[in-house]
């Protein structure tokens, strides 16, 4: 255990662990013993790939105890850009000595770019031989973030850099904890069953820890209440807004959206983003970037069907079409009634009605 | 000695299906609509309606009826004993040999056209097809929003729907397209009704009426050889 926790706040760091991961809290003195005893550390590698470093931000400072000391206690973080002390070859020797021994972990921080290979070089590599190089040897790859799940913002479309998730990008098997950026908590408890069960937690479709992943933010928000009562925040800063209302109207993309955000919250859990009276945007969802902006319309910038590169919005799309279709129903009466035919033939009056 | 007589054409199973159709799409279409833009609530802040979540509920248990009813309407189309009419309003052989002539009759290209039973060609071969990929659409999507909605598991590769998250671009893409399946359902029941109105007025045939009392008037000898049932089927 890191020397600068206290015991108190190492237990309460399993406990809530062990409620996160769906363990009985029976379980937290083995969580305990598991990251005490872990005879040892598993080694990290921490890869920063094309990213803004909030992945990182977000884990080394919003939970209380910090994230950051707790895994330098549990784990032995062996190379990482930000916070490593060695620094040039040093660095990289370190890196060099943790691949060849195997059984580390590779938190990957980023997206790889795959259309422009010199975007991003690191120690004279291009993302993609670098990535390849670090994760070769690797137990277990996390790619944490939105970018080195899915790509993220850099891979709006038109993505000139060719921006691709790790997984995506070497084909190999990863983690996703996505999130712009990812929560912590999710990270931590992570790396806690692979510690404490020798293996990774079970994943969904998408690569996703079911135990984070499996509801959405819908499911859990604060504001439901006044989802299903048709209460909502019609306009930001409105009294509504600050009652709790719904901000479904202002575009929340909640219930697209899988994440626990509602349960583990943001900013040592005072608060998150509906929380503060902002919609969700959606930041834990594959391509939320494009498909999901303008962030406060329901369905904004869609691509028109049949239409590549025009984006408008659906309500747009929809009413053109009636409008069309009413028009042209209406030229072919006015021409139906202008050639005599609506007058029509003389109705016959004799029925058989056996 | 009239050229037309009155006949039974529409069985009341029929005309039934086609308002339960009919009204479910209306229905649906409202709720859903509601569901996209909450438009309106009920009840004061402090004792609220819930009306999100009754709009939601009539919004499944409508379309569950819709689903219902445009299976058993399919199957008899095919199979019924008394009226298996899917060559008058789908696209078959006898459908489209009257196209071309339909549509010149449409595009005024001719005065008259030959007798339809049901629907005309351009609805049998163009506009029922069309509703028939847009209810398939409507389905798959629903489920889909549906099992996300009730059943978290969605996220799971094993789910039963989760493909078509897939072929309809993420969740986003899943509630445009259901989302635009209102517009297109105004479209096509306009050309419906359209069509309907213009064979009423053109023909003065009874047509409007037909759909609720199944009476219409049918030139003699397109008429059924005995009787007003419909039931004793000629030749096509
Ligand atoms: S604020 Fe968003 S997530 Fe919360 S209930 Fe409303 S729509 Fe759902
Ligand atoms: S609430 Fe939505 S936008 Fe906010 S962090 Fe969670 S998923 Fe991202």
């Amino acid at each position: 255990m890191h020397p600068h926790i206290s015991r108190r706040a190492f237990l309460k760091l399993c406990g809530g662990t062990a409620a996160y991961l769906g363990l009985s809290q029976a379980w937290v003195p083995r969580i305990a013993l598991a990251l005490e005893q872990a005879a040892k550390r598993p080694p990290v590698v921490w890869l920063s790939l094309m990213a803004c470093s909030g992945c990182l931000e977000s884990f080394a400072k919003s939970v209380n105890p910090s994230t950051a000391e707790i895994l330098l206690g549990i784990i032995s973080l062996n190379y990482q850009e930000t916070i490593m002390a060695a620094a040039g070859k040093d660095a990289e020797a370190n890196l060099q000595a943790t691949i060849e021994e195997g059984g580390y972990i590779v938190i990957a921080e980023g997206a790889v770019a795959t259309g422009i290979p010199e975007a991003l070089m690191i120690a004279g590599k291009t993302s993609i031989d670098y990535t390849r190089e670090a994760t070769s040897n690797a137990a277990a790859v996390v790619a944490i973030g939105t970018c080195a799940t899915y790509g993220g913002v850099q891979a709006m479309k038109p993505n000139p850099t060719g921006a691709k998730g790790v997984s995506d990008a070497l084909g190999i098997e990863t983690v996703n904890i996505p999130g712009c950026p990812p929560n912590p908590d999710t990270i931590v408890s992570t790396i806690v069953h692979y510690l404490l069960f020798g293996k990774l937690p079970e994943l969904d479709g998408k690569g996703r820890p079911t135990f984070a992943f499996s509801q959405k933010v819908h499911d859990n928000c604060e504001r439901r209440a006044h989802f299903d009562s048709g209460q909502y925040v019609e306009e930001f800063g409105s009294e509504e807004e600050a009652k709790g209302y719904c901000l479904y109207k202002m575009g929340c993309k909640g219930p697209e959206t899988h994440s626990p955000c509602p349960l583990t919250l943001w900013n040592s859990k005072q608060n998150w983003c509906v929380g503060s009276g902002n919609p969700c945007i959606g930041c834990m969802e594959p391509e939320f970037w494009d498909k999901f902006a303008g962030f406060y319309e329901r369905l904004p910038d869609v691509p028109v069907p049949g239409f590549v590169g025009v984006k408008t919005s659906a309500d747009y799309i929809g009413s053109t079409l009636v409008t069309a279709t009413v028009a042209g129903v209406g030229i072919h009466a006015i021409a139906s009634a202008a050639s005599g035919r609506m007058k029509g033939k003389p109705e016959s009056e004799e029925g058989s009605e056996d | 000695m009239s050229d037309r007589i009155a006949v039974k054409q529409r069985h009341w199973v029929y005309i039934m299906l086609h308002w339960l159709i009919g009204g479910m799409i209306i229905v649906l279409a409202v709720t859903g609509f509601y569901i996209h833009k909450p438009f309106f609530t009920l009840g004061s802040e402090t004792d609220p309606v819930m009306v999100m979540s009754w709009i939601r509920w009539t919004h499944f248990i409508c379309a569950a009826i819709l689903i219902e009813s445009v299976l058993i309407r399919l199957e008899m189309a095919f199979f019924s004993h008394f009226d298996a009419d899917w060559r008058d309003i789908g696209p078959s052989r006898k459908s489209l040999k009257a196209l071309p002539e339909a549509l010149s009759y449409f595009l005024f290209l001719r005065k008259d056209h030959r007798y339809w039973r049901k629907a005309n060609p351009v609805m049998a071969v163009f506009v029922f097809p069309l509703m028939l990929l847009f209810y398939a659409i409507a389905i798959l999507t629903g489920f889909a929003l549906f099992e996300g909605t009730f059943f978290w598991e969605l996220t799971n590769t094993n789910s039963l729907f989760s493909w078509v998250y897939d072929v309809f671009g993420g969740q986003q893409g899943v509630r445009t397209w259901h989302y635009y399946l209102i517009w297109v359902f105004a479209c096509l029941a306009l050309i419906h009704v359209y069509f309907a109105l213009l064979r009423t007025l053109s023909e003065r045939d009874r047509t409007f009426r037909s759909i609720l009392n199944g009476w219409r008037l049918v030139p003699r000898k397109h008429a059924p050889i005995r009787g007003a049932s419909g039931r004793k089927k000629r030749g096509k």
